[in-house]
């Protein structure tokens, strides 16, 4: 598919006129669902996700001449869609910080004593999201971008268009916000809290 | 030798620099505690590549054929705006700059026409006057008179509309003239 797909974007411009539609739909169909998964976490929901992904494919296919090299275009399509996203936030003023504090309680308590260990349950998407929303929009989109991704530090730095401390600084954050959610969240889960002492070092000693 | 969080949270990700990795060699070999939270913060790292899917519950192929297609309507759409031709932008400072000059090149024009002041001089003067031998109507030096035959016996009337009438009977005849002018 990438073969394919840089095979027609490096092909003059002459013979790209007959197949556009086809070269738009594979770029498209190659890229979206990174771009939308950016989008969705960083913005937290579908309807918002599904417009904001729109503008940033049509934003990217018009300056065609940005996509030839493969590589090149996902990184460029990356800054689009994390900065489209930010802005979004930003203007609307919709970047909804949960505190860590007004956690929801979840329905099934037992298995969760440990925190990591709720990343694994049924629900483990819907508390990923919820950790997203105690965090910045930039933090949101570096945590994404570096662990999710697995872009490296730098690849951050120049999607977010800021300088690599700041995304250290940025992941750093996130880490422990997003740390301290999990562990909120599984005291919260917690069946008797007299019982099951929520300390995850508790499961390291048994594994020892 | 006490890192803390944030250390801790780059040192999982493979971030922290030569100083906090070196702190952290040390701090391994005395403490336990520092080994766990290094490994609490690596563990939940290794867990965030999941995320990079969507859950099942998403009708991920529905969703991306709709917004497939409508970007690339969105696309054909920007190209069909773009090919049409600019109308011309006038800045508000060119626009701003003519209207000075075309005011400038009309109050010129204004002032400089001849007889523009024509108006504030007196306005020509019509004199009808009755005379004995009948009217005249007096205009810059020139007159128009209406003679009667015999100066006996006429009536003059002045109008009130610009226009003067005078009539007399010949009494041989019982002849009535009326000589009515309109003064315009």
């Amino acid at each position: 598919m990438d073969t394919e797909l840089r095979t027609i974007m490096n092909e003059p411009a002459e013979t790209l006129a007959g197949h556009t539609a086809d070269r738009r739909g594979a770029f498209i169909e190659m890229h979206m669902k990174r771009v939308f998964v950016l989008v969705y976490r960083v913005v937290g929901n579908v309807a918002d996700a599904q417009d904001l992904t729109q503008d940033v494919f049509i934003k990217a296919l018009q300056r065609e001449d940005q996509l030839r090299d493969g590589e090149k275009a996902a990184q460029w399509l990356s800054r689009i869609a994390a900065n489209t996203a930010i802005d979004f936030l930003r203007r609307k003023g919709r970047a909804t910080l949960s505190t860590i504090e007004e956690l929801p309680e979840l329905p099934d308590s037992g298995r969760m004593a440990n925190p990591e260990r709720i990343l694994l349950s049924a629900e483990s998407h819907q508390i990923f999201q919820d950790a997203l929303q105690t965090l910045t929009p930039r933090e949101r989109a570096a945590l994404v971008l570096r662990d999710v991704e697995g872009a490296d530090a730098e690849t951050v730095a120049r999607t977010l268009g800021c300088s690599k401390a700041t995304v250290r600084s940025h992941i750093a954050n996130a880490r422990v916000k997003f740390r301290k959610f999990l562990r909120r969240r599984a005291a919260a889960a917690a069946p008797a809290a007299g019982q099951q002492r929520l300390d995850w070092r508790r499961d390291d000693d048994a594994v020892e | 030798m006490q890192l803390s969080e944030k250390e801790y949270a780059l040192l999982a990700g493979g971030e922290a620099g030569f100083l906090t990795r070196l702190k952290a060699r040390l701090a391994s070999r005395g403490s336990r505690d520092q080994r766990t939270e290094d490994a609490a913060f690596s563990r939940i790292r290794a867990e965030m590549p999941r995320f990079r899917e969507l859950p099942e519950y998403f009708a991920w192929d529905d969703l991306a054929a709709e917004m497939k297609a409508n970007i690339l309507v969105g696309v054909e759409a920007g190209e069909a705006i773009r090919s049409r031709p600019a109308p011309v932008a006038v800045g508000w400072k060119a626009g701003l700059a003519f209207t000075g000059i075309a005011l400038m090149v009309v109050s010129g024009y204004w002032w400089q026409t001849p007889g523009r002041f024509a108006s504030h001089e007196a306005p020509l003067v019509s004199v009808l006057e009755a005379r004995p031998g009948g009217l005249e109507l007096q205009n810059r030096g020139t007159a128009l008179t209406v003679m009667y035959e015999r100066d006996s016996g006429q009536q003059a009337l002045s109008g009130g509309l610009g226009s003067v009438r005078a009539d007399y009977v010949d009494e041989e005849t019982g002849q009535l003239t009326v000589a009515h002018v309109y003064a315009e």
